[in-house]
């Protein structure tokens, strides 16, 4: 493990302040930065990390003003077990209820969820013995070594790995807004749906000083589902998830685990729940072992469908 | 031993259940003494040369105490063959310092260009008789073969008489690392020339005697000892890598202890893994499915290996199936991969998944149904062994296979793989609205493993003043429970209740005799021959004693055969009215103990003076087996699996799992069923989880951590699904007659390939892993 310096926050403000202080990265459930800092998977894990779980009245679930508001705190067992958001945002309960096992829901914030780093069997690797391009490498050895779990709409910045996260998908999904120490971000912003490029080790587009503070997803009764598919059903990443949120006829469907942030497709049919699964592998490419991911992404947006329609 | 009052016994527990269900179980590294922690650096290539180690920034780094290398560790080298070779060791006074400093040893390698990673390739230049790469670990070829079976006219001249054929090629199956809970560990220190050690392993006196020829030590110089082990059996069986470098580390530092512990990653990197195996089986036979003819050849992957353990791939084909004329041959692939070795059930599960297919491939080409094609051709139980003319002593698979078959309600449930049926359509109401196809199949065969070979393996027992005694066990702990089965055999063989019989010290080579490796196929009846033999010299000694006292002494010409015992009691036979306990005796008895070799089942013998068995058939059977002839004791295992296969998203799930296993004489009821159980989760994990992740271009084996390596949890293994049943098969091999049950449990993975082949009649190509979605829907034709 890499040595590094613990500090304690009692405010976002004072978070933010203990970060420009070099290297140095937030940390909250803990459950995979401590997890890349055991393995030292990369050359840029930080020397401090700053603990931000002693930052009081950061954890809530509450419908206020028209949104239902998530203090990013809050652990993915709290939200999976609250009964507003199971009735009401059931793709966003359903989306923290299959993170990983009950030990790490239990500890897991949503805002540490949706911080993760990518998922590369590359990237993963101890001791960075592949310096891939997303720790400032030159290549992506998925592009031409195993890619089986990777991405099949292509790549952003020549890298192949999947975000990972199930809350991402859901987020997107429900059109929510991520509240934070800098701006208030719309989902598909924050994860960055239309860039190009990849914002170095990250899943999404926060700055190096910026902490997530808050989620806020409008209020009203969705009919949503949460569909993951991996090959352990467990305790596993999602290789493939359709979160699936559906108003008037027509659904959004947000795939996570199939390409580098999730995948928005709007104004879905749900006429046909088949055409509808294969409209949202439209694009897709089999030309990597992960190829089979686009006929289980179809199946699972068909079965949402037909289990929401 | 007629009427068992232990054995089988459902209400015996294990001796050594206590400790480990309140935490007090101690394990290697759980040993407190002072001592520095060590690390290994592993290679970054695949194949070539270091040619220089600088450790310079490591030893600058505070709490580092040294390092070793190729230079100090007589079993490392400084020729690299797999990515992941340990090429330097750093001790500190903390283990994530080590293991940071490893971080930071600096190693330079003169890379080889002639590595070899594909077996494929390997194969195909051996083949062609072209090997311009060479692994580097056979000499000068990649491939060696290790067995060859010729019976009859042979394979080749057997086909060509036979009527029809069918020729069958299979891949690669999966290979995978044992990744035990507890990774591999060893703790040693110097006091002065005698070296002392602690390691988990399955065989502490065969990891002694590694030791001694490792470093150059005379035998009693070397003390070794064992404690609790946590999973991984098989990868504990000859394991000796950590204990010789941790030895190295310790003498470097003035004989310091010093604690050499993996981490998950060097774990899975460095240490032994089941090969993977792909075949080509050629199958001759009549209108009628009689089998006339067999050729076939197994090819393993043992990547830097050269222990030939792959030698009996064809066993359970060779020796469950009537076939007069056959080649069957071995062949050993070396690559620069890591080594693979004992897995659980060693070298049977690759190879059935291809000759379990063969056959299901040859019964769809008949248009039968592939139970009654293995029933047309299974040997009888009272037909010799084809290959070296003995009988078995309890080969009861004909019966087997139709148990599992009325179990399961097989007849109502097979369909023909042409008209497809869904889980609902053939479960019924239980299954409303279930899609998915159903599947059936029963596959299983005779084993190589579990033979009684019990001659070289010693047993200790030593009486108490009160009766009681103590069993000093060689053993380390098993999963199954190894030293409680020891044990029970002791208590049943002296008559004495169980409870009476106490485990005393045990996985120490200072007190204990070698009673071979603690593996379930091995050790009960390797091990348990040689403790019956040492409690028949006690019963010898205790009742020689126990004539020369009241009531026995005044009956006329009283010998010590005219005695037995029962439940701690010591009885004159012909009036159970005079009677002395065990502790009526021992209070007056001087100091007794036994100690004995067991037998061998496979070599002829009989029964000595004190009623010690020296080898063959215990008693007569089948008219031709006589009491003291050589008789074969494998064990085996026949199993059935009904699975449902999701056509949309190729996942499979196993409806029910029925294991039945052949354990001979059952002798410790509760570790049987336990590990019968733990075999049908190894189905189960084998079938659809884990297989090991390369990068091909590297040779780096990247599925390093439980993340990568996809080990199913016991949340994805159904086991209220399992019916895990212990056949006894009354085998005479011995007085106990049992057979190794540890590695036949977990033979039949190939149920569930011929299960979806049943389902959807598609074969799916497990191309170095399990039989996982992507491949499902692959065979499908939608991936």
């Amino acid at each position: 493990m890499k040595d590094f310096k613990h500090l304690s926050a009692t405010s976002f403000d004072a978070a933010v302040a203990l970060l420009a202080n070099g290297k140095s990265e937030v940390i909250a459930g803990g459950t995979d930065l401590i997890y890349s800092m055991k393995g030292m998977h990369t050359p840029n894990l930080p020397d401090t990390v700053i603990d931000i779980k002693n930052i009081p009245d950061s954890a809530y679930v509450k419908e206020e003003g028209g949104y239902l508001k998530i203090g990013a705190l809050t652990t993915l067992a709290d939200i999976a077990n609250n009964n507003t958001v199971r009735g009401k945002y059931t793709v966003l309960a359903e989306a923290a209820e299959l993170v990983a096992s009950t030990e790490l829901r239990n500890v897991g914030t949503i805002g540490g969820n949706i911080c993760q780093k990518p998922r590369c069997i590359y990237y993963r690797n101890e001791f960075n013995e592949f310096p891939c391009i997303r720790k400032g490498g030159a290549t992506c050895y998925a592009l031409t070594g195993v890619n089986k779990y990777h991405s099949i709409f292509g790549m952003m910045g020549s890298c192949l790995a999947v975000c990972p996260s199930d809350i991402a998908p859901a987020l997107v999904a429900l059109g929510a807004k991520i509240v934070t120490t800098k701006k208030t971000w719309e989902a598909s912003d924050f994860f960055g749906l239309d860039q190009r490029r990849f914002n170095g080790e990250k899943i999404n587009w926060l700055a190096d000083d910026e902490i997530v503070k808050e989620i806020q997803i409008l209020t009203a009764m969705y009919r949503s589902t949460y569909k993951k598919w991996s090959f352990r059903k467990a305790i596993d990443f999602p290789m493939v998830s359709a979160a699936v949120v559906i108003k008037d006829s027509k659904a959004t469907v947000a795939l996570g685990g199939v390409y580098n942030t999730p995948r928005l497709f709007i104004d879905i049919s749900i006429s046909n729940a088949t055409a509808a699964g294969e409209a949202c592998v439209k694009g897709a490419v089999n030309t990597f072992d992960s190829a089979y991911k686009i006929q289980i992404a179809k199946t699972m947006v068909k079965r949402a469908i037909e289990e929401l329609a | 031993m007629a009427k068992y009052k232990v054995l089988d016994n459902i209400e015996i527990h294990d001796q050594q259940a206590w400790p480990i269900v309140t935490g007090t179980a101690d394990f290697t590294c759980d040993r407190k003494m002072g001592q520095y922690y060590a690390a290994e650096k592993t290679a970054t290539i695949m194949k070539g040369r270091v040619t220089r180690i600088d450790v310079s920034k490591a030893l600058a780094l505070p709490g580092v105490k040294g390092f070793v290398t190729a230079d100090d560790v007589p079993t490392w080298n400084k020729n690299i063959y797999f990515y992941g070779q340990p090429v330097c060791g750093i001790i500190a006074d903390n283990w994530y310092v080590a293991i940071r400093a490893t971080g930071l040893v600096d190693v330079t390698y003169e890379e080889s260009k002639d590595a070899i990673f594909d077996p494929d390739e390997a194969l195909k230049a051996w083949e062609q008789g072209r090997e311009d790469k060479i692994a580097g670990t056979f000499g000068g070829t990649n491939v060696l073969q290790s067995s060859n079976t010729e019976r009859g006219r042979g394979g080749i001249n057997g086909l060509k008489s036979a009527k029809n054929q069918i020729d069958c090629e299979f891949g690669w199956t999966v290979s995978h690392a044992h990744n035990e809970l507890e990774p591999h560990s060893a703790l040693a220190w110097w006091i002065g020339d005698q070296l002392y050690f602690i390691v988990g392993t399955q065989y502490i006196h065969g990891i002694r005697a590694s030791l001694t020829a490792a470093l150059g030590l005379p035998l009693n110089k070397v003390h070794a000892m064992t404690r609790f082990n946590c999973g991984g059996f098989g990868g504990k069986a000859v394991e000796d890598e950590a204990p010789i470098v941790a030895a190295a580390m310790s003498r470097k530092l003035n004989g310091h202890p010093v604690l050499l512990k993996h981490t998950r990653r060097t774990n899975i990197l460095t240490k032994k893994r089941q090969f993977s195996t792909r075949s080509k089986i050629s199958i001759g036979y009549d209108d009628d499915g009689t089998f006339q003819a067999i050729d076939a050849r197994f090819y393993s992957n043992m990547g830097v290996d050269t222990w030939f353990c792959n030698g009996d791939s064809e066993f359970g084909l060779r020796t469950t199936y009537r076939i007069p004329n056959a080649s069957f041959a071995s062949y050993v692939v070396s690559t620069n991969a890591p080594e693979r070795k004992y897995w659980r059930c060693v070298q049977d599960p690759p190879a059935a998944m291809n000759y379990d297919s063969a056959i299901d491939k040859l019964a769809y080409k008949l248009n039968m149904d592939p139970y009654k094609l293995r029933m047309k051709n299974i040997l009888r139980k009272d037909e010799i062994d084809q290959d070296n003319g003995l009988y078995r002593g309890g080969f009861e698979y004909l019966e087997m296979f139709k148990q599992v078959h009325d179990a399961v309600d097989y007849d109502r449930k097979w369909f023909s793989p042409d008209t497809p049926k869904t889980v609902e359509e053939v479960l019924g109401s239980a299954y409303r609205g279930d899609k998915r196809l159903y599947g059936i199949s029963i596959c299983g065969h005779y084993d190589s493993h579990g033979q009684a070979q019990g001659y070289n393996r010693g047993g200790i027992i030593k009486m108490n003043t009160d009766g009681t005694c103590q069993v000093a066990s060689g053993s380390t702990r098993g999963s199954c429970g190894g030293n409680t089965i020891i044990c029970n055999i002791t208590a049943e063989a002296l008559g004495m209740k169980p409870e009476d019989v106490i485990l005393g010290t045990w996985g120490n080579t200072d007190y204990s005799l070698d009673p071979g490796i603690q593996a379930g196929s091995s050790h009960t009846t390797g091990a348990g021959s040689a403790y019956y033999n040492a409690a028949k010299e006690v019963l010898y000694k205790v009742f020689n004693v126990a004539i020369t006292m009241d009531p026995f002494k005044s009956i006329h010409n009283i010998k010590w055969t005219d005695l037995e015992s029962e439940d701690s009691i010591i009885y004159y036979a012909k009036d159970h009215t005079k009677k002395l306990t065990f502790a009526e005796v021992m209070a007056v008895a001087p100091p007794i103990a036994g100690a004995s070799n067991g037998w061998a089942s496979t070599t002829k013998g009989g029964q000595n003076e004190m009623g010690q068995w020296t080898g063959g058939a215990y008693r007569d059977k089948f008219n031709v087996i006589k009491k003291g002839d050589p008789v074969n004791t494998y064990g085996g295992a026949v199993a059935c699996a009904e699975i449902a296969v999701d056509t949309e998203t190729g996942e499979v799930e196993i409806l029910h799992y029925y294991n039945l296993v052949d354990t001979g004489t059952s002798i410790f009821k509760h570790g049987v069923l336990k590990e019968i159980g733990t075999g049908s989760e190894l189905v189960h994990a084998q079938s659809f989880f884990f297989g090991d992740v390369y990068d091909e271009q590297t040779g780096a084996l990247i599925s390093t951590n439980y993340t990568e390596a996809q080990f199913p949890t016991y949340m994805d293994i159904k086991t209220e699904h399992h019916d895990n049943v212990d056949y006894q098969s009354d085998d005479v091999g011995g007085p106990f007659g049992c057979h190794g049950i540890g590695e036949p449990c977990v033979t039949n993975y190939s149920t569930v390939l011929c299960g979806i082949f049943n389902a959807t009649g598609v074969w799916v190509d497990p191309d170095k892993g399990g039989m996982t979605p992507d491949k499902v829907l692959k065979a499908l034709g939608k991936a």
